[in-house]
């Protein structure tokens, strides 16, 4: 497992952001880490690259102990990380900054970062400060991108990009991915990006996680089911009532054949985007 | 060669360029013997999971259209195309079946729904 | 090394300005010394205002070296050295004010920054706390040889010894405000705070010095302006001696919070 997390908690003062939450993301894969706002994303991403204290539970990254100060700097020397800050050094030039990470790694390629260069279109002479919000994201990428690490852990890596330098880092992250076996691990509320390259996913709520799945068996048994009755919808547990109709997800075929035995008039089943799947797997209670 | 899939379709992205792949040999766009694209190359034209595209190529060659030799890649396997037939008749049977389904829950008959299905044929053979 | 050239160019706006202020100060000193050669009586009233034993005091007079220790040493460089120190320090792992328009979200986004690198957090401060060392030994060491070289313009003559010595006193005693700066930026993360916090903490200390008998064996302003060294002409070994070692358990504390704390 290139990343193992186990029974992680975190509580700000009263507030419990991260609730003992467990899930794994296997080596090589691209797996998408998704969950409202306040769900605790932001906090478990900075656990793992070492920059918050978990108060309880244990995680690993690449078989390393995040909780290990020694250990901790050899997870960041393999892994890369862009925070949901993905700022670099304001003062700095360009040039000066990519200098600076670049003697930290041996692996560094710098093909990647000439062609990410031209690709964004990142000035290197220009003050880091000067650079606008989205350029300072795509400067981040770069510097993730180009040290030749083993595994990405990036926080909303899409945020403030153009439809453009979207589709240019989705498409740099599967080339790594195919031609190096990269890991990604990334978090995002663009659930399109997420199912056009992921094959994995992580959706977190309150805390701790309610789906862990690869994305091909969760659309292969994820379900939307809308049934049309003679009388008055029945109660059915996580369903949304409507005068005769129902509608509800259901995770296994046999769910269909207990809602068959409902007799309704008519019985509709379809499949499911990863919208909907996200929007049933984050609703309040569920039964 | 291969065009982009549809993300946010129920339908499993490895599942549409495999039907894109059997298209391609039904209508001979691909012939047997010839190669496909690269893992590689696929996921960086489509933007997509390399493993995807590989999960393709792997359920392909365990169907027999495609045969995936060491090293080399993937190719478009002998009888390519009669293996992709066969999964397109496995297809219609479960459209067919689906909408019995659903024929038999509206409440008609075996017989209604024979005739149903014998005026459209007829209906459309004459458009 | 690649950390020690990063901290170098955020210390150098600081450096520069702090260095700008101090030559000027001292210019201003020397040149001074034209129009207050023999006003020893009114220099002695000013420094009766600071902490400053009353042999020392007693021990002014109108030559040239005692006009200095009294204008320089005992005054303007009591109120500007330790300051300073303090704001080269104020950075810790962030680079606080390195760009003078810094914002609060440059400051977290640089953290983060620094974070993501495979380095110890101890190793970030100790790298930054090295660079800043130099930037104080700057302070302490350029007005004292400013004063040597230019003290013939103004007829007058400063010993290059006493250069020295007022120098690594000066030197030594920043220590403790510098490593009391790296306390106070690892806990504050706002530049503004952590700047106005230690200005208010370098007063109170100097009225409470003030306030307290001037007679004590070892007081911070005091030792800061040479004194021992003025009256007797002897370096205070002990002083040097315990401002290294408290400055240095100051910064092993720094240390311990940098490790232990959130970011």
């Amino acid at each position: 497992m290139a990343i193992q997390v186990t029974g992680l908690k975190k509580s700000f003062g009263k507030v419990e952001a991260v609730r003992g939450l467990n899930f794994s993301v296997p080596a090589g894969s691209i797996c998408g880490f998704l969950g409202r706002n306040g769900a605790g994303k932001t906090t478990t991403l900075k656990m793992l690259q070492g920059m918050i204290h978990p108060d309880a539970g244990h995680a690993t990254i690449l078989g390393l102990n995040i909780a290990d100060p020694a250990q901790s700097v050899q997870i960041r020397q393999r892994a890369a990380f862009v925070t949901e800050e993905k700022g670099t050094l304001g003062y700095l030039k360009v040039s000066q900054v990519i200098k600076i990470t670049k003697a930290f790694y041996p692996n560094w390629s710098n093909e990647i970062e000439a062609k990410l260069l031209d690709t964004f279109e990142i000035p290197t002479d220009r003050r880091v400060s000067k650079l606008s919000k989205g350029g300072q994201t795509k400067l981040s990428l770069l510097l993730a991108l180009a040290r030749g690490a083993e595994m990405l852990i990036l926080d909303e890596p899409t945020e403030g990009l153009d439809p453009a330098a979207t589709e240019q880092l989705l498409q740099s992250l599967v080339v790594m991915s195919a031609e190096s076996q990269t890991t990604v691990f990334f978090s995002s509320h663009q659930l399109a990006e997420v199912e056009q390259i992921a094959d994995r996913v992580v959706i977190i709520d309150k805390g701790v996680t309610v789906v862990e799945d690869s994305l091909d068996d969760l659309k292969h048994n994820y379900r939307r089911v809308r049934l049309v009755f003679d009388a008055t919808a029945p109660a059915i547990p996580g369903a949304r009532i409507d005068g005769r109709t129902a509608s509800l997800l259901v995770r296994h075929d046999h769910a269909i054949d207990e809602l068959r035995a409902l007799k309704p008039a008519s019985l509709d089943i379809d499949s499911v985007s990863l919208k909907e799947i996200f929007l049933d797997s984050v609703k309040g209670d569920r039964s | 060669m291969l065009f982009r899939p549809n993300p946010g379709s129920g339908v499993p992205i490895y599942i549409q360029l495999m039907e894109q792949v059997r298209h391609a040999v039904e209508t001979g766009a691909l012939r047997e013997g010839e190669q496909l694209p690269g893992i590689r190359k696929v996921a960086e034209d489509l933007v997509i999971n390399p493993n995807t595209v590989a999960k393709a190529y792997r359920e392909l060659e365990h169907e027999g259209v495609v045969e995936l030799r060491q090293g080399a890649g993937a190719f478009i396997a002998a009888n390519g195309a009669g293996k992709a037939q066969l999964d397109r008749m496995r297809k219609a049977a479960a459209l067919i079946e689906n909408a019995i389904e659903k024929l038999t829950v509206m409440g008609l008959t075996e017989e209604e729904i024979r005739r149903l299905f014998e005026s459209r044929l007829t209906h459309s053979r004459n458009q | 090394m690649i950390l020690l050239y990063k901290s170098w160019l955020e210390m150098r706006v600081r450096l520069a300005f702090g260095l700008g202020a101090i030559s000027a100060l001292c210019l201003v000193t020397i040149w001074d010394y034209q129009k207050l050669t023999h006003n020893v009586a009114r220099d002695k009233m000013m420094l009766m205002l600071l902490p400053f034993t009353q042999q020392a005091i007693d021990s002014v007079t109108a030559n040239y070296s005692s006009f200095i220790w009294a204008h320089w040493n005992a005054f303007n460089q009591l109120l500007l050295l330790p300051m300073l120190a303090m704001t080269i320090a104020s950075a810790g792992i962030l680079p606080n004010g390195a760009c003078l328009r810094e914002r609060g979200d440059q400051n977290s986004a640089a953290a983060a920054f620094m974070l993501s690198l495979p380095v110890r957090r101890h190793t970030l401060l100790l790298y930054r706390g090295a660079i800043g060392l130099l930037a104080l030994a700057i302070f302490a060491f350029v007005p004292q040889l400013m004063i040597v070289a230019l003290s013939p313009l103004v007829s007058a003559a400063y010993s290059f010894q006493d250069a020295l010595a007022y120098g690594a006193i000066s030197f030594a005693a920043m220590l403790i405000p510098y490593a009391l700066g790296l306390v106070v930026s690892s806990l504050i993360d706002d530049d503004m705070t952590s700047r106005l916090s230690s200005i208010f903490f370098l007063i109170a200390l100097l009225i409470l010095e003030r306030t307290i008998n001037p007679s004590q064996p070892f007081a911070y302003y005091r030792f800061l302006s040479g004194e021992a060294y003025f009256t007797t002409h002897e370096i205070l070994w002990i002083g040097m001696a315990a401002c290294t070692l408290l400055a240095a358990a100051i910064t092993w504390a720094a240390i311990q919070i940098v490790e232990r704390r959130d970011y």
